[in-house]
């Protein structure tokens, strides 16, 4: 090298050191093309691992999805018993005082019945898409039976418990009473547990806009209680979640109340709010906006008039056919198409629906779904498909899972009555295919 | 030893000394590559010796005040190519006393491999550090060059004393900033 200028074994030594410096960047990026390989082909794994697990997770879900099914079906059939049967006594000659403790028994079941619906919704991941069923009401009765459901609970704890109502509160609105009924039972339980003795608690309902057609009402109910401190006030609407863990071990409750609450007041339009103080007290308050119903077509006069329309065919000799494996059921359906001169067959499978059908001339087939032999949805499909029967078949089961309805008119049945039976709903449904059907 | 370490030494020279003893260090060193080295490669420790005679013949400078000058500079770029490690660490001792946990660690994942020496933390106070040095190339005087970089670098000044043990040298580092 020593015959070279430095400055040409300096530009040989800059040559070398590129050339060095390429075959290092050659051999890195086949490093990296090989690592990137090998990553392509875990991915891929990885992927066929996470198909798998969801292939599972799914069937896991559809599982899951097949045994709330089946507990709503068990839940409702002795439910159906309870409120079918307390409505029937409520029909009877009662004192003041009996038809009272009635109302109550009735009106806690209707309750109870609800949260297990909320409950089996929000286990099916659905709590965001509740479902508001709008009907017409009297808000004062409707409110005030709520009301006095917890006045022995808080007389038992010495509150003072108080109940306004606007006396402005339209006679008649259209509202989901059960799901308001859940709202203000829940503030209320919480309103009474969290209050120690010789306190307040006040439930009010006011009339905060009135319009021709539609009434805004503010609900608020007011504790002395515990209070919640600034940083869980966020806290308290997430499931599952109460202000801390103490207030579970102390006050007990399954965390959920507040959460399907805020998300019921949500569905209808409003939102719940609280405004606290700790060791002070509590008020949650909502505003909902009801649309108000015409008096001439109200509750009472409509179902007056389906009832006439059925009790003008008596004369004509209507026939129903009961199809359920359960007695009390039967029993239940029975006495209530009695109550109104309705003759009626019992049978307990689908083979023998199918017997007593194509023997007799119904007017109307009433069926259960869940059978033993041959369940009601196999039955209608032979009725009506095989013997092409024109007879209005009407499911009537506890299975009340959301999309059941579409399974049952796609077997062919002509309608829909979820269990328990209210008298209203099966008149009303009963008389719609009897009416179509004049004989 | 990587390629970082002999380019970079190679430019310190040519920085300090010109390009003409530059050129006579390397021709003196007789280096298998003639000093053709590039940042990536990895070369012999032997070749850094020789390299390391040659400048220290040509300049007059002891070899170990040598490896203490440029361990100082070193440490100035090792940081400009890595600023993320200095954000890290609040002084030079807490720097110091993490470079086996946290900085190897991460020199190791971008050159898998490397031979790096060991940092065994014996005691640490809040302005005194002792650790073991483990390495068979023995730059203990590169390492002190290192520390004194990185005193500066907090505006700190440290006073450094060490002792040959059987199988290491001990270091006793000791802050002369009062807090």
């Amino acid at each position: 090298m020593s015959e070279y200028s430095p400055w040409e074994k300096r530009f040989e030594r800059e040559r070398a050191s590129r050339k060095e410096a390429e075959k290092i960047l050659e051999s890195k990026s086949s490093e990296i093309y090989e690592m990137n390989k090998n990553l392509e082909n875990l991915v891929y794994k990885r992927t066929i691992e996470l198909e798998e697990a969801l292939k599972k997770a799914n069937i896991a879900k559809v599982s899951k999805a097949n045994f709330l099914a089946n507990m709503s079906h068990e839940i409702r059939t002795p439910m159906n018993g309870i409120l079918g049967f307390t409505q029937l006594i409520a029909e009877g000659d009662l004192n003041k005082s009996q038809r009272e403790y009635i109302n109550i028994v009735n009106s806690s079941t209707k309750t109870l019945l609800s949260i297990i619906n909320n409950i089996l919704d929000y286990s099916k991941n659905e709590s965001e898409k509740v479902n508001i069923e709008l009907i017409k009401v009297e808000p004062f009765m409707e409110l005030k039976n709520c009301f006095m459901l917890y006045d022995s609970t808080a007389k038992a704890k010495n509150i003072n418990y108080r109940f306004n109502m606007d006396k402005n509160i339209h006679h008649y609105l259209y509202m989901d009473i059960y799901k308001i009924h859940q709202i203000i039972s829940n503030l209320i339980t919480n309103a009474i547990k969290f209050t120690d003795v010789n306190k307040d608690v006040e439930v009010n309902i006011e009339v905060k806009s009135d319009e021709d057609s539609s009434q805004v009402l503010r609900f608020s109910v007011k504790d002395q209680g515990i209070g919640i401190a600034p940083e869980n006030i966020d806290k308290i609407f997430e499931a599952f979640l109460q202000a801390d863990n103490s207030t579970t071990r102390k006050f007990g409750g399954t965390g959920l109340g507040l959460s399907i609450t805020s998300s019921f007041v949500n569905a209808m339009g409003g939102k719940l709010k609280v405004e606290s103080e700790l060791n002070q007290g509590s008020v949650f308050f909502f505003e909902l906006e009801f649309e108000k119903c015409n008096e001439e077509s109200n509750h009472t006069s409509e179902n007056k008039s389906i009832n006439k329309v059925i009790s003008e065919k008596i004369n004509k000799k209507v026939k129903v056919l009961i199809v359920d494996d359960y007695e009390f059921n039967q029993i239940l359906a029975g006495e209530i198409l009695k109550s109104f001169g309705i003759e009626f067959d019992i049978c307990d499978d689908g083979e023998k629906a199918i017997e007593f059908a194509l023997k007799n001339n119904y007017d109307a087939i009433l069926m259960d779904v869940n059978m033993p032999i041959l369940n009601g949805l196999n039955a209608t499909r032979i009725l009506k498909n095989t013997h092409h029967l024109k007879t209005p078949i009407i499911a009537l089961t506890a299975n009340a899972i959301a999309g059941d309805k579409e399974k049952f008119l796609q077997a062919g049945m002509d309608d829909y009555i979820s269990k328990p039976i209210e008298i209203d709903i099966l008149v009303k449904v009963l008389g719609k295919y009897i009416s179509i059907n004049e004989i | 030893m990587k390629g970082l370490v002999f380019t970079e030494l190679l430019e310190y020279v040519e920085a300090n000394f010109g390009f003409d003893m530059l050129d006579k260090i390397i021709e003196d060193a007789k280096l298998k590559n003639n000093g053709a080295y590039t940042q990536g490669g990895n070369y012999d420790f032997d070749e850094l010796l020789k390299l390391l005679v040659s400048i220290s013949k040509e300049s007059g400078i002891e070899i170990p005040k040598l490896l203490e000058i440029f361990g100082e500079h070193m440490f100035v770029k090792l940081t400009s190519l890595n600023p993320e490690f200095k954000s890290k660490f609040n002084s030079s001792l807490d720097l110091i006393s993490n470079v086996d946990q946290i900085i190897h660690p991460e020199v190791e994942k971008l050159y898998p491999g490397v031979d790096l020496p060991r940092f065994n933390e014996i005691e640490r106070s809040e302005d005194t550090l002792v650790l073991d040095y483990i390495s068979n190339k023995h730059l203990e005087h590169f390492a002190i060059g290192l520390m004194h970089g990185c005193a500066k670098n907090f505006n700190e000044d440290l006073d450094i004393s060490y002792e040959a043990l059987a199988d290491s040298t001990r270091f006793t580092i000791k802050n002369k900033i009062e807090y």
